[in-house]
């Protein structure tokens, strides 16, 4: 296991550096200055040109990467062309913002998932299987942008449970958690809509082999059967579906952290786009590249937990 | 992984949650009543520091903790502000300034004729430096006196000076602060300071207690009425509304036009539409063909229908437009609209004739054709709303008449692209927030001197505009100042470089139980220069 975990470990570099490459690229090419950005309308040329040089603008692609990858190699991800801060602590500044609700949406991802997968499976084709498949398709269906606006005037305007938006504090503070409860549930329910579904689809598979049915004739009580027994092998394409999920997860983030005025670093990437930051693009992009590899890396070696029969060679 | 067993357990649980958390909390994010008025914006700065940017997120904070020397007042007249006195050579080259004594900067330093020309000489090498290229030298004889020698004569020197982008900064500050200038660090003498820049959720300004210089015409000359100004930062509109109607958001003019009757008729909060020194407009190309025809325009500007563009881009909130600059600004001739009027009048049956009579015939395909070429409008966008919508609406119109019309929707780093490249025909857009000074905005989008910048927008080339808008500046008699300007303004109405569409309004939506905003919203000549001085005349 640990020598998997370390190989795994050792393909981030080459995936790092080709993701780093393509994105410098892609924004380098896109069409916008971003001193012109920066400066506004009535800009005049030279003033242009001077800040373009100042900020070293004016030389070719190839240098201001390899300049910016010889920094980042010593952990200096260089400075924000907007903002002259420092593009570590910018995105220091509001990682941890991103993290808690990406965290809180998985947390009630699967607290609401796992359960309603296993209760659409056993009572499959009635009523409660029809009512939380609709539910399901509802919330796939929907554009998180609107869901969040209607869940802000139901819960927020009209019943109040819920502040509007911002955030209150950290994850472990009360006043912190009701910030986030609404934005961390929007970017959540998505993804019990889609786990659900595929808990329901693994569980009625497994619910049907010879080994459940021996397990139901040898007397074993029906939740035994069905939380010990079958749930445990229907979680392995559920993990790994659930791995592939967490870069939409953080790309919905954006979204619902504009619309509840979220102070994450999805927003900052947007605005860093829009504004043609080259320098805090990189910084971000690597750095959620890199936590999109960690996550998958650790979805991986839970397999080993879920199915001792899996070995990491 | 933790289980729930039970499907009820479950929803136990989560009613519990949701009513532990739906209790009132301590308060909102921000502190809550008393001393603190929090204001929302729909966009975060980019940077404070003001020799890298001016768009208007940055001026709107900037405005309040920096201040240049003279001000623009309600009269539209320029006044001092910082200086206790000046005058003026006789061929207004040479101008001397007596400084107020006892101002401080933020962090203690004195307000001095050093600091001025630091500040000064900082302006002309950034981003605006375009305004004081007129300045020759700065110098600062003793700790009182600013000398200042022009590159030649030039009489309204004083309006210039009162533009923000002459702001004075406490050298010592910017020095030491080296790269954290304009985001951690803004030192100036108004009347609050930066207290801290949360990113991503808001900046905090704090009350500068030593401030007592504001404006002649403010009650509240200083210090400010509350203890500290928070600036959200809201880029969903309807999260933003949402906040404002509920009372966690004390004012706000990021309301849009659609949401005005919303934040009206809400119990909460009332609503100021004031007047304002924008003007709105589609931008003709005038160096492409065949738009670099006059009469080619002239049946475009006849094609478009002005006032419902307004009513679909800004649900009618708005005033008509009839020459290229607003008529709230200083030195706006009315006269230059009245001859504008024959010719911006809505007639698509004499946009056809004109078209008809210039050779471009309807073709096979629906649009006009000669020689085999045909009437083709690459018209771009800005990608907001209001100007979005514009497009949307006026395309149609244009195609009726027999354009082919092209309309791309750019974010604003590639639609500048296009624009300095020319490669648009019709641009939807607008000169906003400017200082209200009639011939400074003419100088923007029209002399030939600010080719290479955007706001050239229309490559407006024309040798007789050039030389009415330097007489306008420079000569030394004010009644040919006058007069030229007046003509510059008649030509700009005359040759037809944009469609006039509107004179956009100023929307300030506000709680009801916040005092002062009728003070303030009652100036309508400047947008920058009414923002500044909310500090110190809204309190709760």
């Amino acid at each position: 296991m640990l020598k998997y975990a370390l190989r795994r470990l050792l393909l981030l570099i080459p995936v790092l550096f080709i993701v780093t490459v393509l994105i410098s690229s892609l924004i380098y090419f896109s069409p916008g200055d971003p001193v012109r950005v920066m400066l506004g309308l009535r800009a005049q040329p030279e003033a242009v040109a001077r800040i373009r040089a100042e900020l070293g603008l004016d030389q070719p692609y190839y240098i201001r990467y390899l300049k910016w990858l010889g920094n980042a190699l010593q952990g200096n991800l260089g400075r924000s062309l907007q903002r002259n801060e420092k593009v570590s602590e910018m995105i220091l500044e509001r990682l941890p913002a991103s993290l808690e609700m990406t965290f809180f949406a998985v947390v009630v991802a699967l607290l609401l998932a796992v359960p309603i997968g296993v209760v659409s499976a056993t009572r499959e084709g009635g009523l409660t299987d029809n009512l939380l498949s609709l539910f399901s398709l509802f919330w796939v269906s929907m554009p998180g942008f609107w869901i969040a606006i209607i869940a802000i005037m139901i819960f927020s305007l009209y019943l109040g449970i819920f502040p509007i938006s911002g955030r209150g504090g950290p994850l472990w503070d009360l006043e912190g958690l009701r910030y986030l409860a609404l934005p961390g549930l929007i970017l959540g329910i998505r993804q019990v809509a889609i786990i659900s579904r595929l808990i329901r689809a693994g569980m009625l598979e497994i619910l049907g082999e010879d080994y459940i049915r021996t397990a139901r004739s040898k007397g074993l009580a029906e939740r035994l059967v069905v939380y010990k027994h079958a749930l445990r092998n229907a979680m392995i394409p559920t993990v790994t579906i659930f791995g592939l999920q967490i870069p939409e997860i953080l790309s919905l983030s954006v979204i619902i952290e504009t619309v509840f005025a979220w102070p994450g670093t999805g927003r900052l990437l947007v605005d860093a786009v829009l504004k043609r930051d080259y320098t805090l693009v990189q910084g971000i992009v690597l750095v959620y590249a890199l936590l999109v590899i960690l996550m998958n890396l650790a979805v991986d070696l839970l397999y080993a937990y879920i199915d001792p029969r899996i070995k990491h060679e | 992984m933790l289980f729930i067993r039970n499907f009820k357990t479950l929803l136990l649980v989560l009613a519990a949650v949701v009513l532990v958390l739906g209790l009132p909390g301590t308060g909102s994010a921000a502190e809550a009543g008393g001393g603190t008025i929090i204001e929302a914006m729909g966009t975060e700065p980019t940077t404070l520091d003001c020799f890298k940017s001016r768009r208007r997120p940055e001026i709107m904070i900037l405005h309040t903790m920096l201040e240049p020397l003279f001000v623009t007042g309600p009269d539209l007249k320029v006044g001092p502000l910082l200086v206790d006195s000046w005058k003026a050579s006789e061929d207004s080259k040479v101008w001397t300034l007596t400084l107020k004594e006892g101002i401080k900067f933020h962090d203690g330093e004195p307000f001095n004729a050093p600091a001025v020309k630091f500040s000064l000489e900082r302006h002309m090498k950034g981003s605006q430096g375009g305004k004081l290229k007129i300045i020759e030298a700065v110098e600062a004889p003793d700790d009182k006196t600013v000398v200042l020698t022009l590159k030649q004569g030039y009489p309204e020197l004083l309006n210039v000076l009162a533009n923000f982008d002459c702001s004075m900064v406490s050298p010592k500050a910017v020095e030491a602060a080296g790269g954290d200038w304009g985001n951690k660090v803004i030192v100036g003498t108004g009347p609050v300071m930066l207290s801290e820049w949360r990113s991503g959720d808001r900046i905090i300004l704090k009350r500068n207690p030593d401030y007592t210089h504001g404006p002649s015409w403010l009650a509240n000359k200083g210090p400010a009425k509350v203890a500290e100004w928070h600036i959200r930062f809201l880029p969903e509109p309807a999260t933003l509304i949402a906040e404002l109607t509920s009372g966690e958001v004390d004012l706000s003019d990021y309301v849009t036009e659609r949401d005005v009757k919303r934040v009206e008729s809400h119990a909460n909060t009332n609503l100021i539409v004031a007047k304002s020194t924008s003007a709105i407009y589609l931008a003709i190309n005038t160096k492409n063909e065949p738009y670099n025809d006059l009469k080619i325009r002239e049946a475009m500007v006849h094609a478009v229908n002005a006032e419902a563009v307004r009513k679909a881009a800004m649900s009618g909130v708005a005033s008509p437009l009839a020459i290229p600059i607003a008529p709230t600004v200083m030195g706006y001739w009315p006269k230059a609209a009245e001859l504008a009027e024959p010719l911006i009048k809505y007639d698509p049956e004499l946009a056809k004739k004109m078209l008809d009579e210039a050779g471009w015939k309807v073709g096979g395909q629906g649009f006009r054709e000669k020689d085999g070429k045909p009437l083709a409008i690459n018209f771009l966008a800005f990608n907001i709303a209001r100007y979005k919508r514009m497009g949307e609406v006026a395309a149609p119109m244009l195609e009726a008449a027999g354009f082919k019309v092209d309309l791309q929707i750019l974010e604003p780093g590639d639609l500048y692209e296009r624009v300095l490249k020319g490669k648009h025909d019709l641009l939807s857009t607008g000169l906003v927030g400017s200082q209200g000074i009639a011939v400074d905005d003419l100088v923007l989008s029209f002399h030939s001197d600010n080719l290479g910048s955007i706001v050239q927008w229309c490559y407006y080339q024309n040798p007789e505009m050039d030389k009415l808008l330097d007489e306008s500046r420079y000569d030394p008699d004010p009644a040919k100042r006058t007069e030229a300007l007046n003509k510059a303004q008649e030509l700009a109405a005359t040759t037809l470089p944009v469609v006039p569409i509107a004179n956009a309004n100023e929307i300030f939506g506000y709680k009801k139980t916040l005092k002062g905003v009728e003070a303030y919203t009652k100036h309508p000549w400047c947008f920058d220069q009414v923002d500044a001085y909310r500090v110190l005349e809204i309190s709760k």
